[in-house]
């Protein structure tokens, strides 16, 4: 309909334009050749990834989605006279759409934007995965089929006829094991033989009659971007987002009529899905053998894996297991990295005295070191966590802690993200992003902050051990996490009640099957999550750490008569009320910049080396009463989130107005608690 | 009706009794691991009956004993002034010496003055010190009278089932959706309740007429179905939706 020669000519031309709006360098504009938009699209689970990662080669850029928070990652290739600019779309089932990630994904593809879309199949599910495809043979856009993962479909004793499929849906198919670099040329010679002025033949569904008459009833407007009778058909399906869409864009006199007219067809959706099941079935009849059942050894681990309490107490250690070593194995990279900058501190000071020598080891070296740490630490729990995806063991943890977490507005999916907070709070908020549902995420990603990350946990275990004996100092740190996490708790229940609940809210769930991981996908990943890192937050972690050095600088060049010394010194009235007095409040103020440091300002407010423990206990044992120290402690772990976890969760949150409440509430909270912490611990102790 | 409400209570009651004592019995056995090992200043231990002094002999005075004692530099002491408990126990011939605070106790031979046995007393420190006696007595107090009020409770009912069994349910409801299958079950998809659902199960491979196979199923909780060689998690109201057939296609 819409792929006519001059329709494709203005496709191309608008894309060409969007294409140069992103960047000057691009090629197709450069050298005049023809820029052909490729969209990969397929279901989850179907190795689409890798196939994207095997396409472009490293040529590729992660951005996001105009306006949403999710990953667009884009890749040009030369080919003779074309330059592909192919794009990976997210993961979707179908086309009628349940998350964000599907609508982006839907959108894009019925928007007319992609001249080619390539439809990723897997071999080993051919019935289930070809859907895609069978809602896609309904638009006009030209498809090319990867049926991916043959290998595996082979191991499981399927036969898969590549040409007898192509002939049953009369689409052009390419076999291929993209784990293993085979059919990757193939898909580029398919696509350089397309001929894309025509419109490509193709076996349609027939649907049935009630959808032209339902779009012959439509009075649709040309401000929706959606083909009238694909419309038509979706909203016989019940899609909820094109129902919105429709109702918002129509006249009320048609929107009765539309009414109406669902509710006296409800059958006709059970005809379309008759339709492509059809279509499934007589696409698959000839092309697809099962030599043997495959009774897979998937089923024999899911016995102990999803047991209630095997399986529990398995992910109960797997997972804190997984993260402490991602974070150990960062510490002795990257950590090293940032305990040399530090310990190298003083002799950059004695060698370059002045501003500069200042700046360079207190400003720079530092942040360098953080960000060196960061991404290190970042990218080995990205490859572990990566690495139990691939073999499928993660999807069995959010099956586990589902029925749980959805009870406080979170998914299963969250488990991770939730259990990384615990470590590293901007490693956790930036790894929201495999939370399915953006209502789940939300909850998720406000939880986040009010975790105790490991800077926290440190700082309250010093603070308390240094006031009180060994028992009530580890009691006092126990009592503070599980507070820490009620409070989570109930921010995400809170925020649960406050956002609309979506329609259907059932959790259904890909298990997929056990198999051997891909370090391909893996590195492609990890590589892709330490970009981003570096792209959104490492320059406001830079910039944050040179500001907190410029203040505890200027004027004099000493911290004792510094801005922030004087900032203190405003906020002693504010302290006093909480038992504490400037250098405490000064040292709250910059654990702003990274929870761990605050112990480090301390030494240098109290004068003492900040290698030396036992003197900066004892400082700190005779500057503040057990009932300001508690007050401390409790503060420290309920104040805003660090300079780096900001950076992250205005990323994912989308915007300031967002970010700026949580953070007043944080702050607002950290400050009331301490305020009762002081005074009840002072009338009991 | 009131029975059955008063099963179901029951049931409730149970469990929370389950909880509670599975919660102390865990926090019991890590306790016993752990509180030694912070407790104990690597002593050994002097579990069982005191020690009994061989032959016949005119003690020693309770001075010279402790004076004798200290002579030897016992470990876990340094001075006389600690002990807070001395007793002469005249049927075994023994002085015992003790510090309650520590746990540590010393068993000398009137006699001589010889340490026969010496160490940790594991069993009183952790009659008081387990059940989270560590934090305070009365904490050990509180969680402890229900442990033992709810065991009597359990051993009364655990009688009572044995004397009555529960009779098994014979007619199950059955509403024929996906719920009711068990595990390892094969049967085809009839229909599915909503019209929105059924887009949406049909674009993972629910279909209408497809088979489905039942993995995993309990009592609460989410299922796990096998359907066109894939594995499926569908939350339970889901399920509910799905009517299947008796059979498989």
């Amino acid at each position: 309909m819409y792929l006519n020669a001059n329709k494709s000519e203005a496709a191309c031309v608008s894309c060409r334009n969007s294409g140069s709006k992103r960047t000057k360098k691009d090629i197709g504009a450069v050298t005049g050749k023809k820029e052909i938009t490729v969209a990969v699209a397929g279901q989850p689970n179907t190795g689409k990834s890798t196939i994207f990662n095997r396409l472009t080669g490293l040529n590729q850029k992660v951005g996001n989605w105009p306006g949403k928070t999710v990953d667009l990652k884009e890749g040009r290739v030369v080919r003779g006279d074309r330059v592909y600019r192919l794009v990976d779309l997210p993961g979707t089932y179908g086309l009628t759409a349940n998350s964000v990630e599907e609508e982006i994904a839907r959108d894009y593809i019925v928007s007319g934007e992609p001249d080619v879309v390539v439809a990723v199949v897997n071999a080993a599910s051919v019935e289930r995965s070809i859907y895609l495809v069978s809602e896609l043979v309904e638009l006009k856009v030209p498809i090319v089929v990867a049926l991916n993962m043959m290998d595996v479909a082979r191991h499981e004793g399927r036969v898969i006829d590549a040409r007898q499929l192509s002939a049953a849906i009369n689409l052009p198919v390419v076999p291929m094991t993209a784990s293993m670099n085979q059919g990757v040329d193939q898909v580029f010679e398919t696509l350089d033989a397309m001929d894309l002025q025509h419109p490509q033949e193709r076996n349609s569904i027939e649907l049935p009659t009630e959808v032209s008459r339902f779009a012959e009833l439509l009075d649709f407007p040309s401000s929706l971007p959606y083909p009238k009778e694909w419309a038509a058909s979706k909203l016989i399906e019940g899609d909820y987002k094109m129902n919105q869409a429709v109702k918002s864009a129509l006249k009320d006199k048609n929107l009765e009529a539309i009414e109406t007219f669902l509710a006296g067809h409800k059958e006709a959706a059970n005809a379309i899905i008759k339709m492509r099941q059809q279509w499934i079935d007589a696409a698959c009849e000839k092309a697809v053998k099962d030599e043997n059942d495959c009774g897979s050894s998937s089923e024999k681990w899911d016995r102990v894996f999803l047991h209630p309490l095997w399986g529990r107490l398995i992910a109960f250690f797997a997972i804190p297991l997984a993260a402490l070593t991602g974070v150990l194995l960062g510490m002795f990279t990257g950590g090293q990295v940032l305990f040399a900058a530090l310990e190298g501190g003083p002799k950059i000071k004695a060698a370059w005295p002045g501003m500069m020598g200042s700046m360079a080891a207190d400003g720079i070296a530092p942040a360098i070191g953080w960000i060196t740490a960061l991404v290190c630490i970042i990218g080995f729990i990205y490859a572990i966590f990566c690495f139990l995806e691939d073999i499928g063991y993660l999807a069995r943890i959010s099956f586990l802690t589902d029925t749980f977490l959805r009870r406080i507005g979170a998914g299963g999916k969250s488990a991770i993200p939730l259990m990384l907070g615990l470590m590293c709070n901007t490693v956790a908020i930036a790894g929201t992003r495999v939370v399915e549902t953006r209502r789940q995420r939300l909850v998720t990603i406000v939880m986040l902050p009010f975790l105790p990350c490991a800077g926290q946990t440190m700082v309250a275990a010093f603070f308390t051990l240094a006031i009180f004996p060994v028992k009530t100092a580890i009691i006092i740190l126990i009592g503070l996490t599980i507070i820490n996490f009620l409070a989570a708790s109930l921010a995400g229940k809170f925020l649960s009640l406050t956002v609309p609940h979506p329609r259907t809210d059932g959790m259904i769930m890909e298990l997929p099957l056990f198999h051997r991981p891909n370090f391909r996908t893996i590195f492609g990943g990890v590589r892709m999550r330490i970009e981003l890192f570096l792209r959104r937050a490492a320059g406001v972690i830079f910039c944050g750490l040179l500001i907190i050095w410029a203040v505890s600088y200027f004027p004099k060049g000493e911290i004792q008569t510094s801005y922030l010394y004087q900032f203190g010194r405003l906020l002693e009235p504010a302290g006093s009320m909480i038992g504490l007095d400037w250098r405490f409040m000064v040292a709250l103020l910059s654990s702003f910049f990274a929870k761990e440091i605050t112990v480090g300002t301390l030494a240098v407010l109290f004068s003492v080396s900040a290698s030396d423990q036992q003197a900066i206990m004892q400082a700190v044992h005779n500057a503040i009463s057990p009932a300001g120290a508690l007050a401390f402690v409790v503060a420290s772990h309920f104040y805003i989130p660090c300079l780096g976890s900001m950076a992250v969760l205005k990323s994912e949150l989308g915007s300031w107005k967002k970010t700026l409440p949580l953070l007043a509430g944080m702050f607002i909270l950290a400050f009331v608690l301490a305020f009762i912490t002081y005074h009840a611990a002072m009338v009991i102790i | 009706m009131i029975t059955s409400r008063l099963k179901k209570w029951s049931r409730k009651l149970h469990k929370w009794i389950g909880i509670y004592i599975g919660i102390l019995t865990v926090i019991w056995l890590i306790e016993m691991v752990v509180l030694p090992l912070i407790f104990n200043p690597g002593l050994p231990t002097v579990d069982g009956p005191p020690a009994t002094a061989q032959g016949e002999g005119a003690p020693l005075s309770l001075q010279n004993a402790l004076q004798s004692f200290m002579d030897r530099h016992p470990d876990g002491i340094s001075s006389a002034d600690e002990l807070d408990e001395m007793a002469y126990l005249p049927g075994n011939g023994v002085y015992r010496f003790a510090i309650r605070e520590s746990f540590l106790e010393w068993y000398v031979e009137a006699k001589t003055g010889k340490i026969l046995k010496y160490g940790f007393d594991s069993n009183r420190f952790l009659m008081e010190k387990g059940m989270l006696g560590w934090l305070h007595p009365v904490v050990s107090k509180i969680v402890k009278t229900p442990f033992e009020l709810l065991f009597v409770f359990l051993a009364i009912t655990g009688l009572y089932i044995v004397f009555y069994p529960r009779k098994k349910k014979i007619n199950r409801l059955r509403t024929g959706s996906l719920l009711d299958m068990e595990p390892g079950e094969k049967r085809c998809l009839k229909e599915v309740g909503s019209v929105a659902l059924m887009s949406r199960l049909a674009a993972v491979g629910i279909l209408p007429g497809v088979n489905i196979q039942m993995i995993h199923i309990r009592n609460r909780g989410p299922v796990v179905i096998s359907v066109r060689h894939t594995f499926l998690a569908l939350g339970r109201n889901i399920g509910a939706r799905i009517i299947m057939r008796r059979e498989a296609a």
